[in-house]
């Protein structure tokens, strides 16, 4: 064959290389701008979730989206262009998803731009990446209205992508209503700050002011007083905060349960102990044993949730130093300080580091058909439900609560869906108490009440109330008007209001790309190992005491009976008792030895199993299958 | 069709050649071995410790061990016959280039797969010894990526190992070829661009990179324009492949 046809085929091929390689780039290029893609998970973690679209659908004005990244500065790093894509991206699926309500613009802050001046006055501030580094510019502004109303987060934080989704969800619900949402309070607590009396006589109190968290909540929210007494929850009030009900009316529940079906969204701080009250019954003797827990038992029977007043939850996990009755300060497990690993993955406690809980309950409860559970904030698997009057009194006493075995429990958790009325027979009676004149003009409200949830709704129980007074949240410093966080608290309380007031879907979004499947068998294998290291630990401390008061008992008759020698019987004893004292020490470190072998064992057969097992099965195969060739050859 | 049915024919002669010799065997010990190891030892994936029921410690080293897994595999496809003087024996069956081309790629791709199968037993491990609850789309999206990643880096391998005798330089050069793939996206490409590249280039090179795609799908989310990356880099590789075949044999 001649050289000119040889070249002329390969030019010819290399020709078609050249258009197939035009043709792939541009399919490429086209399919990266269409998002053609299926979620194949399980949770749905990477589309749009149904909360937010539901408010898409919702939206009466449309809403603008300015998204500010300057990719064109030098020195940004991938890292952060690759983030500001899928930011991109997720836009795009607003857009897609809000059928045109919402649009996206794109801009690029160059340094001394009208781009750059509207970012800053629309309030993106750039960070600064490091002590040379360039600005960077990662901001998001939502406006309508011709820029009547505007909201914006200033910077998208990278680290807390799983959050995207529902932080600017959350912006687009705050930039879509009106006013100011209207929330109800209603508590036993002078949560919202006690009344001036008419006639201030010398020598009484200051009315105390409202609490922080309440102050705070007024900048955002129209805040309404809820009377403990209220017979109905106003039908304005689409969102009810309630704060230690104790001893609630028959009345005041049925509002309650009513305002539930109706459709409102319900944060309630119940609390076993509340420790504001157990200081103020400490100035007055004759309330020492006033009951200082509440409860809302018919509604939360009515929910399938379980919460006994009187226990608190003790975590060996989460201890405090706390003020023991004999003065001094020990670690007390039922003054919960709650670190990261307590937080579930939810997009209210996500982000969250410590909370501090002191004397909390807890609560129990399961999916059911019409009513879906998660956990927000849950104990370590080292923790038990002990009696709260026992374990005021701390120490030795609260240790032997401890025999009931270990276990997980939720001190926070949100009930989504239709509930059931807890009032089947209608609303109750008012109650009467002796000495009342009758009310003749008081209209009865006998409008029949709903028996069901009219439409779906959410719940959040948490049970804790100290954890929302100012002492519990933040520390004020000297001398000036500012208060600094201590801990997460008040972050709860502000999210868990905005994500309710903010309706139903807002609430329903979940994190984006968070997993938080555990291996359950070595959880089981932990827990057991634990419960059985608590039983043998008390038991053998208890032994390890006994051993002890013994000796002192010895040493005790000795100085009275005036002896300067122990007789051989005692001394005999004494040797044995400082034996077994070792012995007791030896076994309590076996124990904890043996808590990480059970896990350790399984660890080596998973191991074993993947990394050899298949390998050999491989190689039995293959040796096998050769023989046999070599064999048949031979033949 | 008569075509398939001569790929078929080609796929299986291959096929049969593998396991006629101990490497296949050798090399199906190692994969195991290597990525058993990486996903549960100590300092690398530590799969058991971490507690959690996700399969990306398993998932997540396969491009970077595949680099040379998959050009071991891919380098003796032509340059064995070259080497041997098979090649002509094949060429003069009734069976076009193209045929013979898809029928070795097969045949690679197919062995690979049934590497990747054998990885199978940490999904019951987990979900049965562990009691992890796995999220089987994840699953599904891991294997499937892995397998086309595995299937691209085959390709770039039938390309390198069409071009030369020596099985040495196939598989260094399609090493090469993959680890640029790889690492097209990563911090130090890239800086090195930008001083004096567009952006829109220094884009353009990013999304060459295996990483992102093969990241966008192993989590569970098959996007088409990931899935027309790989199958791109295939077809184009092998088109090459083509191309030089079709040059070199007739001289």
């Amino acid at each position: 064959m001649s050289n000119r046809g040889r070249v002329g085929r390969v030019s010819g091929g290399i020709f078609g290389l050249l258009i197939v390689i035009c043709i792939v780039v541009a399919v490429n290029v086209i399919l990266g701008n269409l998002h053609i893609r299926k979620d194949l998970t399980e949770d749905k973690l990477y589309v749009l979730s149904d909360g937010t679209r539901q408010i898409l659908t919702q939206l009466e004005r449309p809403i603008e989206l300015k998204f500010y990244f300057n990719s064109s500065e030098r020195g940004v790093p991938v890292y952060f262009k690759m983030f500001a894509q899928r930011v991109q991206d997720l836009l795009a699926e607003y857009r897609l998803a809000s059928g045109g309500r919402i649009q996206v613009q794109v801009f690029d802050p160059k340094p001394d731009s009208d781009v750059e001046d509207s970012a800053t006055k629309s309030g993106i501030s750039p960070q600064l990446l490091g002590m040379d580094g360039p600005q960077l510019y990662l901001g998001l502004v939502a406006s309508t209205g011709g820029g009547q109303s505007t909201e914006a987060i200033p910077f998208l934080d990278p680290r807390a992508e799983e959050l995207l989704e529902y932080n600017i969800t959350r912006m687009i619900t705050r930039v879509a209503s009106a006013r100011k949402p209207v929330v109800g309070v209603l508590s036993s607590l002078p949560v919202l700050g006690e009344r001036r009396p008419p006639y201030p006589m010398p020598g009484m109190p200051e009315p105390s002011p409202a609490w922080y968290a309440f102050r705070e909540l007024r900048k955002d929210y129209d805040v309404r007083e809820v009377q403990p007494t209220a017979v109905r929850i106003d039908d304005d009030v689409e969102t009810l905060i309630v704060v230690h009900p104790k001893d609630l009316s028959g009345e005041a529940q049925y509002a309650i349960d009513q305002f539930v079906l109706r459709g409102g969204r319900l944060l309630a701080f119940l609390d076993p102990v509340s420790v504001i009250e157990a200081q103020q019954q400490q100035q007055m003797p004759q309330m020492r044993f006033a009951p200082k827990s509440s409860n809302l038992d018919k509604l939360l029977k009515a929910w399938g949730v379980t919460y006994d007043p009187a226990k608190v939850v003790a975590d060996l996990e989460a201890m405090t130093a706390a003020p023991s009755p004999g003065g001094r300060f020990e670690e007390s497990p039922v003054w919960l300080t709650l670190r990261k690993k307590h937080m579930s993955d939810d997009v209210l406690t996500a982000r969250m580091e410590s909370l501090r809980m002191p004397l909390a309950g807890a609560f129990a409860a399961v999916d059911s058909a019409d009513v879906k559970v998660d956990s927000l904030i849950r104990s370590s698997d080292a923790s038990a439900l002990v009696d709260a009057m026992t374990a005021q009194f701390g120490g030795d006493a609260l240790r032997r609560e401890f025999k009931g075995g270990l276990k997980r429990l939720d001190m926070a958790i949100r009930l989504t869906g239709k509930f059931k009325t807890a009032y089947p027979d209608g609303k109750p009676k008012p109650e009467e108490k002796a000495g009342d004149e009758p009310k003749p003009d008081v209209v009865m409200d006998n409008t029949p009440g709903l028996k069901e949830s009219r439409q779906p709704t959410t719940i959040i129980l948490v049970g804790d109330s100290d954890m929302l007074f100012d002492a519990n949240c933040l520390q004020q410093l000297q001398g000036t008007g500012f208060a600094m966080y201590i801990n997460d608290n008040f972050a709860l309380f502000a999210n868990a209001v905005e994500q309710l007031a903010g309706g139903f879907a807002l609430a329903s979004i979940r994190t984006r790309g968070k997993t938080g499947r555990a291996f359950e068998a070595v959880r089981d294998l932990l827990r057991e190992a634990q419960e059985r290291g608590m039983q043998k630990e008390l038991a053998l401390q208890e032994k390890l005491t006994k051993a002890q008061q013994r000796l002192r008992e010895l040493e005790m008759k000795k100085t009275e009976g005036q002896k300067l020698f122990f007789s051989r019987q005692q001394q005999e004893e004494i040797v044995k008792l400082r034996g077994e004292e070792v012995n007791y020490k030896e076994e309590l470190r076996q124990v904890r030895k043996e808590l990480r072998s059970g896990i350790e064992r399984l660890g080596l057969k998973v191991k074993l199993l993947n990394i050899v097992a298949m390998p050999l099965l491989v190689f039995l195969l293959g040796a096998g299958y050769w023989g046999y060739r070599r064999l048949r050859m031979r033949v | 069709m008569e075509s398939i049915r001569n790929t078929m024919k080609i796929c299986g002669r291959e096929m049969r050649t593998y396991f006629a010799s101990p490497v296949a065997y050798v090399f199906l010990v190692f994969f195991l071995v290597l990525t058993g190891f990486f996903t549960f030892g100590q300092y690398l994936g530590s799969y058991y410790e971490s507690g959690e029921a996700d399969l990306r410690r398993f998932f997540g080293w396969h491009p970077w061990l595949y680099l040379f897994l998959v050009p071991a595999a891919s380098m003796r496809l032509w340059s064995e016959e070259r080497r041997a003087g098979t090649m002509e024996l094949l060429l003069t069956l009734p069976v076009t280039l193209n045929q013979a081309i898809m029928g070795k790629f097969l045949a690679a791709w197919g062995f690979l797969a049934l590497a990747l199968a054998l990885t199978l037993p940490i999904v019951p491990t987990t979900t049965i010894m562990l009691r992890g609850d796995l999220d089987g789309g994840a699953v599904f999206g891991g294997y499937l990526g892995s397998l086309l990643l595995a299937g691209t880096y085959l390709s770039v391998g039938m390309l390198t190992s069409s071009m030369t005798r020596s099985q040495v330089i196939s598989f260094v050069v399609s090493a090469a070829i993959c680890l640029f793939l790889v690492l097209a996206g990563f911090p130090p490409v890239t800086a090195m661009l930008e001083n004096w590249a567009w952006p829109a280039v220094i884009k353009a090179v990013a999304s060459v990179s295996v990483m992102t795609h093969f990241e966008s799908i192993q989590r569970g989310v098959v996007d088409l324009a990931d899935l027309a990356y790989f199958l791109g880099v295939m077809v184009v590789m092998l088109v090459a492949a083509h191309v030089t075949l079709s040059g070199r044999n007739r001289a």
